[in-house]
C-alpha cells in the first residue's frame, strides 16, 4: 500500500502545476488589469511627471514581459518565498497588500466553513440514506427523496436569500456576515460565540444541501443493492437484531466506495461557499476572489483559484488514502 | 440422548404477492424433523424448499411474502415448545432462536459472508449475541469452532477476510458461524452445490461427524440425488410447493412410489447405461399457471381422470407417504 | 388427453417482444413524477420558448409603477357577488408623509376582469409575423401585473416568461457543446487507450478539481464589456460547456473501452459479420441511452450555473432577460425583505431544474436494463 500512496503523491505535483498554469492563464485572459488601468490613470493625470514611477511599477511587476515569463516569476515567488504577488486597491495612491496576507486572513474561516459543511453533509446524509433504503417506499423515503431533489434543484444563492428572509422576517435575525453588528469588534464571550454559531447555520445549511442530496441518492442506491445481498440474510439467520443487521453489515459495505468521494465534495463546497459568501458577505476566500475579479486584481484572483484547487487535490488524495486503509478488498492497486 | 421430535411443521402455507398474481410457494406442507436425524429435502429449483427453510427461521421477506397459515412447533432446549410463526420476526425471542437453537448455512459462501469483516469477527458476532461471555472468551470459542470444522491454523485464519479463503474453506467458515452456538437444528440450503466434487464430499463428511459430536439435526436441502443418498436418514420430495413423497432414504431410493420420484431416480445417468438419458416430459409449470388438481399430472406417465382433483396423502409403507391417486387403496394421512 | 393438453397450454405464455425504446418508454411512464415533470417542462417550453410574446400580457419593457405587489386573482368581489370570469383589483397608492414609503392597497372600486386572447401591444411573432394578440390581458386602462413589478415598474410576470426563453435554451446549447466535446475527447481516450488515455484522464481530473463557480467567474470576467448581448450569450454557453463536458467524456470513454474489448474478443473467437452487427445493434441503443440520460441531467446543471452567474452580474447582462438576471435585482436583504415577490423567478428556476432532474432520473431508471421491478 505504501507504493500506492507514493504513486498518488507523485501525481500530486504535476496536477498542482497544471492547475497553476490553468489558473494563471484564465486569470490573465481579461484584457487589462488593475495595475495597468491605474498606470493609465496616473499617466493621464500627471503626464510625464509620473514617468519614473510608472516605469518602476512596470519593472517591479514585470508588466512588459510575456505571459509565460510572468507565470514563472509568480510560481517562483510562491515556491521559494511563499509570495503570491500583490493585491492592489486604492484610487489615486496605489496601495498594495501581499496576497499572502489576505489569503492567510481568509483561510481559517474558509476551512472552518468547509469542514463544518462536510461534516453536516455526511451527518445528515448517512442516516437519511440508510433509513430510506431500509424503509423503501415508505412515506419517509418518498419525502426525503423529494427534499433531496429540491435541494439539488435550488441555486445556492436563492436558498441563502430565502433563509435570510425567513430569519429576518420571522425571527428578526440579521444573518449577514460573520457576526451581528454588536459583536463584530467585541471580545470573545459566550454571547459572541452563540452569535457566531447562529451566523454559521445558514451558510452551512445552504452549502451543504446540494452535496447532501447527491450523497443520499448514491448511498441509498448502494444500500438498496447491498440490502438484497446474501450476507445480510446470513446476519439475520444468526439472530442479529434487525437494526444492527442494517447498520453494521450493509452500511459499512455501502459506505466504503463513498469514502473516496469525500475529497470530491470539496469543489462543490468551494463553489457553493463562494456564491453564499457573496450573498451573505462572509469573509472567505470565495468572496475575495469575487471582488478581485470585479476589480481586476489579478494576482489575488489567481491565487484564490490556486488555493481552492490545491485544497481539493489534497482533499481527494486524503480520501483516497483513507479508502485504501479502510477497505480490506483494496490492498494493492 | 433422547430421540423425539425437534421440529413439527403443520399445514404450512407461504404465499408471495406479486404484480402478476399470488405465488403459492409453499402450499400445505407438513413434516417433522427428529433429533439427531438428517432430513433431506429434495426437489428442483422453484419447488419451495428454500422458502420452507426460511420459514423455519421466520425469515420470509415481507410484505411480499406472507405466511398464510400453518404452524412450526419447536421443542426448545429448556423443554418448552413454541410456534415459531407466532413469534414476532423482529422480536427478541425469535432473535434468540436464530443462531442459537436453529442455524442456517447457505449455498454461496462468497456472497454469504460479509466481505469487509474478518471471519473471526463474523463468528464472534454470533457468539457474543447468544452467549454471555466477553470478547476474549468469544475469540477463544471462535478459534475452537474453527478448528472443529477443519480450518487450518485457526489462530491466523481468524483475522483473515473471506476473500482470502478458498471456496471450501469459506464454506467451513460458514459452518463455523452456524455451529458456534451449538444449535439443535442446522438448516443447510444447498451448501455444496457451488463446490466442486472433492470439496463437496469433505464438507458432507464434516457435517456427518459434527452431527454426532454436537447432538444436532440437519435439514439438508438439495436437488442432487447423490448427496441425498449419502447423507439423509429421511427424505421429503417437493414439487411446486407440495410434498409429493416422504419416507426413509431407503424407501425413496429403493421403493419410490410417486411418479415424480420415480422419474427423478430414472433420470440419473448410470455407469454402463446405454441409450438415451431419460428425462421428464414437459417442464415445471409456472407458479402463476398451476394446473388444477394434481400438479404433476401433465407430465405424468400414469395420468388418470381422477388426477383432475388434487389427491390426498396416502400411506404407502411404514413411515412412507405419497400424494398420488395411484395409492388410493391405502390409508389417508392428513 | 384433454386435461393434459389443457394444462400444458395454460402453462405456456407468450411474451411480446418490444424494441428497446418502447420498453424504456413503458418503464418511464410508470414513474409518475417523471411523467408529470415532462408535462410541466413541455408546457414551459411552449410558453417560454415558442412564443413568449403571445403568452406574456406585456412586453419586457412596459412600465407601470415601481414595486407594485402581486395582484390576487378573485372570483368574489367586495359585495360578495360571484363572477365566473376571474378579475383583479387596481391599486390605491398612498404616500406616508413621515416615512416617505409608498404603500399600495387593493382598490376594490377598480375591477378588471381577466380576458383571454386580447389585443395588446403589438409585436412580431418569431420576428416575422406581426400580431398584437396576447393570451391574457385586461381592458384598456386596467392593470395586470400578476407577480408585481420591479424597481423600474416592469411587469414581473411578463419578464419572467421572456426570461424563460433564455434560461431554457441556454442549457440546451451549452449541453450540445459539452456533448460534442465529451464525445470527441472521451471517444479518443477510450478507443486509443494507453498513455494517451492516461494523460487525458489526468487532465480531466485536474479540471474537475477546480471548483466550477470560481472558474466560471474567472472565465466570465474575461468576456469584454463591449460585446453585444448575443455575443455574450454564446460566450457564456461556451464557458459553461467547457467545464461540463468532463462527466460525459468519462461515460463515453468507458463505453468505448468495452467496445475495444469486444474487438479483441471477436478477433479471438472469430465471430462472423452478422454476429458483430447484432452486437453493435445492442451496443448503440445502450450507449445512446446512457448519453441521453447524462444529457438530461446536465441541462439542469447548466441552467443553475447560468442563473448563478447572471445573478452575480458575471453572466448575461441587462437588457438580456434571463431568470438569473431577474434575480440579480434581489441581491440584498433589504430589497428582498420589502419586496419578496422579486424572488418569484427563483421559484421558476427551482421548478424547471426539479422537473429536469425528475425526468432525467426517470429516464435513468427506465433505461437501466438491470432494473427489475
Amino acid at each position: 500500500m505504501g507504493s500506492y500512496i507514493i504513486r498518488r503523491l507523485l501525481y500530486f505535483i504535476p496536477t498542482v502545476l497544471l492547475i497553476s498554469v490553468i489558473s494563471f492563464v484564465v486569470i490573465n485572459a481579461p484584457p487589462g488589469d488593475i495595475l495597468t488601468s491605474q498606470i493609465e490613470e496616473l499617466e493621464q493625470q500627471y503626464g510625464a511627471a509620473a514617468e519614473r514611477q510608472v516605469q518602476a511599477l512596470r519593472e517591479r511587476y514585470g508588466l512588459d514581459e510575456p505571459l509565460y515569463k510572468r507565470y514563472f516569476t509568480w510560481m517562483k515567488g510562491i515556491i521559494l518565498r511563499g509570495d503570491f504577488g500583490m493585491s492592489f486597491s486604492g484610487a489615486y495612491v496605489i496601495e498594495s497588500r501581499p496576497v499572502k496576507d489576505i489569503l492567510l486572513e481568509r483561510l481559517p474561516y474558509t476551512v472552518l466553513i468547509s469542514l463544518l459543511t462536510l461534516f453536516f453533509t455526511w451527518a445528515t446524509a448517512i442516516p437519511i440514506a440508510v433509513y430510506s433504503a431500509a424503509r423503501q417506499h415508505s412515506f419517509f423515503d418518498y419525502f426525503f427523496t423529494f427534499i433531496a431533489f429540491v435541494g439539488r434543484s435550488t441555486p445556492n444563492f436563492l436558498l441563502a436569500l430565502v433563509l435570510m428572509y425567513i430569519g429576518y422576517v420571522k425571527f428578526g435575525w440579521s444573518l449577514g456576515g460573520m457576526f451581528s453588528s454588536e459583536f463584530v469588534s467585541a471580545p470573545w464571550s459566550w454571547a459572541r460565540l452563540a452569535d457566531f454559531m447562529r451566523h454559521l447555520v445558514v451558510p452551512v445549511i445552504v452549502i451543504g444541501t446540494a452535496g447532501m442530496a447527491s450523497i443520499v441518492r448514491v448511498l441509498r442506491a448502494t444500500m438498496l443493492d447491498e440490502l438484497g445481498k446474501d450476507y445480510v440474510e446470513t446476519a439475520r439467520a444468526k439472530g442479529v437484531p434487525e437494526w444492527r443487521v442494517i447498520w453494521t453489515h450493509p452500511t459499512k459495505v455501502a459506505l466504503l466506495p463513498i469514502i473516496s468521494t469525500i475529497g470530491w465534495l470539496l469543489p462543490g463546497i468551494f463553489s457553493g461557499s463562494t456564491v453564499t459568501a457573496i450573498v451573505l458577505n462572509l469573509p472567505t476566500i470565495g468572496l475575495s476572489m469575487y471582488t478581485a475579479l470585479r476589480d481586476q486584481d489579478m494576482y489575488l484572483a489567481g491565487s484564490c483559484i490556486l488555493v481552492f484547487s490545491v485544497l481539493t487535490v489534497i482533499g481527494t488524495l486524503l480520501s483516497d488514502i483513507l479508502l485504501a486503509t479502510m477497505d480490506p478488498r483494496i490492498r494493492y492497486d | 440422548m433422547n430421540t423425539g421430535e425437534l421440529i413439527r411443521v403443520k399445514d404450512l402455507q407461504v404465499f408471495f404477492h406479486t404484480d402478476e398474481g399470488i405465488v403459492r410457494a409453499v402450499d400445505n406442507v407438513s413434516f417433522s424433523v427428529n433429533r439427531r436425524e438428517t432430513l433431506g429435502v429434495l426437489g428442483e429449483s422453484g419447488c419451495g424448499k428454500s422458502v420452507t427453510a426460511r420459514s423455519l427461521l421466520n425469515l420470509i421477506p415481507r410484505p411480499r411474502g406472507r405466511v398464510h397459515s400453518g404452524s412450526i412447533m419447536l421443542s426448545k432446549d429448556d423443554g418448552t415448545k413454541v410456534d415459531i410463526l407466532s413469534l414476532d420476526p423482529f422480536g427478541k425471542e425469535m432473535g434468540q432462536i436464530r443462531g442459537a437453537e436453529i442455524a442456517m448455512i447457505f449455498q454461496e459462501p462468497m456472497t454469504s459472508l460479509n466481505p469487509v469483516y474478518t471471519v473471526g469477527q463474523q463468528i464472534m458476532e454470533a457468539v457474543l449475541l447468544h452467549q454471555e461471555v466477553g470478547k476474549k472468551v468469544a475469540r477463544e470459542k471462535a478459534i475452537e469452532i474453527m478448528e472443529k470444522v477443519g480450518i487450518a491454523s485457526p489462530q491466523q485464519a481468524i483475522d483473515k477476510y473471506p476473500h482470502e479463503f478458498s471456496g471450501g474453506m469459506r464454506q467451513r467458515a460458514m459452518i463455523a458461524i452456524a455451529l458456534s452456538c451449538n444449535p439443535r437444528l442446522l438448516i443447510a440450503d444447498e451448501p455444496t452445490t457451488a463446490l466442486d466434487v472433492t470439496i463437496e464430499s469433505q464438507i458432507l463428511e464434516l457435517l456427518h461427524e459434527l452431527k454426532a459430536e454436537m447432538d444436532m439435526s440437519i435439514l439438508f436441502i438439495t436437488h442432487d440425488l447423490g448427496v441425498i443418498g449419502e447423507i439423509a436418514d429421511r427424505v421429503i420430495v417437493m414439487y411446486t410447493g407440495k410434498i409429493v413423497e416422504s419416507g426413509s432414504c431407503v424407501d425413496i431410493f429403493y421403493r419410490p412410489k410417486h411418479p415424480y420420484t420415480k422419474k427423478l431416480l430414472e433420470s440419473r445417468p448410470r455407469i454402463g447405461q446405454e441409450g438415451e438419458l431419460s428425462s421428464i416430459v414437459g417442464s415445471v409449470p409456472s407458479p402463476y399457471h398451476l394446473p388444477p388438481g394434481c400438479r404433476f399430472a401433465p407430465r405424468c406417465d400414469f395420468i388418470m381422470e381422477k388426477c383432475r382433483q388434487e389427491p390426498p396423502i396416502f400411506l404407502v409403507g411404514p413411515e412412507h407417504q405419497a400424494q398420488c391417486w395411484l395409492y388410493e387403496g391405502g390409508e389417508r394421512v392428513g | 388427453m384433454s386435461t393434459m393438453e389443457q394444462t400444458i397450454e395454460t402453462s405456456v405464455t407468450y411474451v411480446e417482444s418490444k424494441t428497446q425504446w418502447q420498453l424504456i418508454w413503458r418503464q418511464f411512464t410508470r414513474h409518475r413524477m417523471a411523467l408529470a415533470s415532462l408535462v410541466v417542462l413541455s408546457f414551459l417550453y411552449v410558453v417560454g420558448v415558442f412564443s413568449p410574446e403571445f403568452f406574456a400580457p406585456h412586453s419586457v419593457n412596459t412600465r407601470f409603477d415601481s414595486f407594485l405587489p402581486p395582484q390576487g386573482i378573485h372570483f368574489v368581489d367586495a359585495e360578495g357577488d360571484f363572477h365566473l370570469r376571474p378579475f383583479v383589483y387596481g391599486w390605491k397608492k398612498e404616500l406616508d408623509r413621515k416615512t416617505f414609503k409608498t404603500t399600495y392597497t387593493p382598490d376594490t372600486s377598480q375591477k378588471y376582469p381577466i380576458r383571454f386572447l386580447v389585443q395588446g401591444s403589438p409585436y412580431k411573432l418569431w420576428g416575422i409575423i406581426p400580431s398584437s394578440m396576447h393570451f391574457i390581458g385586461v381592458d384598456e386602462g386596467g392593470i395586470l401585473c400578476l407577480w408585481g413589478t420591479d424597481n423600474l415598474g416592469r411587469d414581473m410576470f411578463s419578464r419572467s416568461i421572456f426570461a424563460l426563453r433564455i434560461s431554457l435554451t441556454i442549457g440546451l446549447v451549452g449541453v450540445f457543446i459539452s456533448l460534442v466535446l465529451g464525445l470527441i475527447i472521451g471517444g479518443v481516450s477510450g478507443l486509443v487507450g494507453g498513455p494517451v488515455d492516461n494523460v487525458i484522464q489526468r487532465f480531466i481530473e485536474v479540471i474537475m478539481s477546480i471548483p466550477t463557480i470560481p472558474l466560471w467567474m474567472a472565465l466570465a470576467a474575461a468576456v469584454p464589456r463591449e460585446w453585444s448581448a448575443v455575443q455574450v450569450y454564446f460566450a457564456i454557453t461556451v464557458i459553461l460547456s467547457l467545464v461540463g463536458w468532463t462527466g460525459l467524456a468519462r461515460v463515453v470513454r468507458s463505453k468505448f473501452i468495452s467496445l475495444r474489448e469486444m474487438d479483441f474478443v471477436t478477433a479471438a473467437e472469430g465471430y462472423n459479420a452478422s454476429q458483430m452487427t447484432i452486437i453493435i445493434q445492442h451496443l448503440i441503443p445502450n450507449f445512446l441511452s446512457y448519453v441521453v440520460v447524462n444529457l438530461t441531467l446536465a441541462i439542469p446543471d447548466m441552467i443553475l450555473a447560468e442563473t448563478s452567474l447572471s445573478f452575480l452580474g458575471l453572466g448575461l447582462r441587462p437588457p438580456t432577460v434571463s431568470l438569473g438576471v431577474l434575480l440579480s435585482r434581489a441581491q440584498d436583504l433589504q430589497t428582498v425583505a420589502m419586496h419578496p415577490w422579486l424572488l418569484i423567478p427563483g421559484a421558476l428556476v427551482v421548478i424547471v431544474v426539479l422537473a429536469f432532474n425528475f425526468v432525467g432520473d426517470g429516464l435513468r431508471d427506465a433505461a437501466d436494463p438491470y432494473q427489475l421491478n
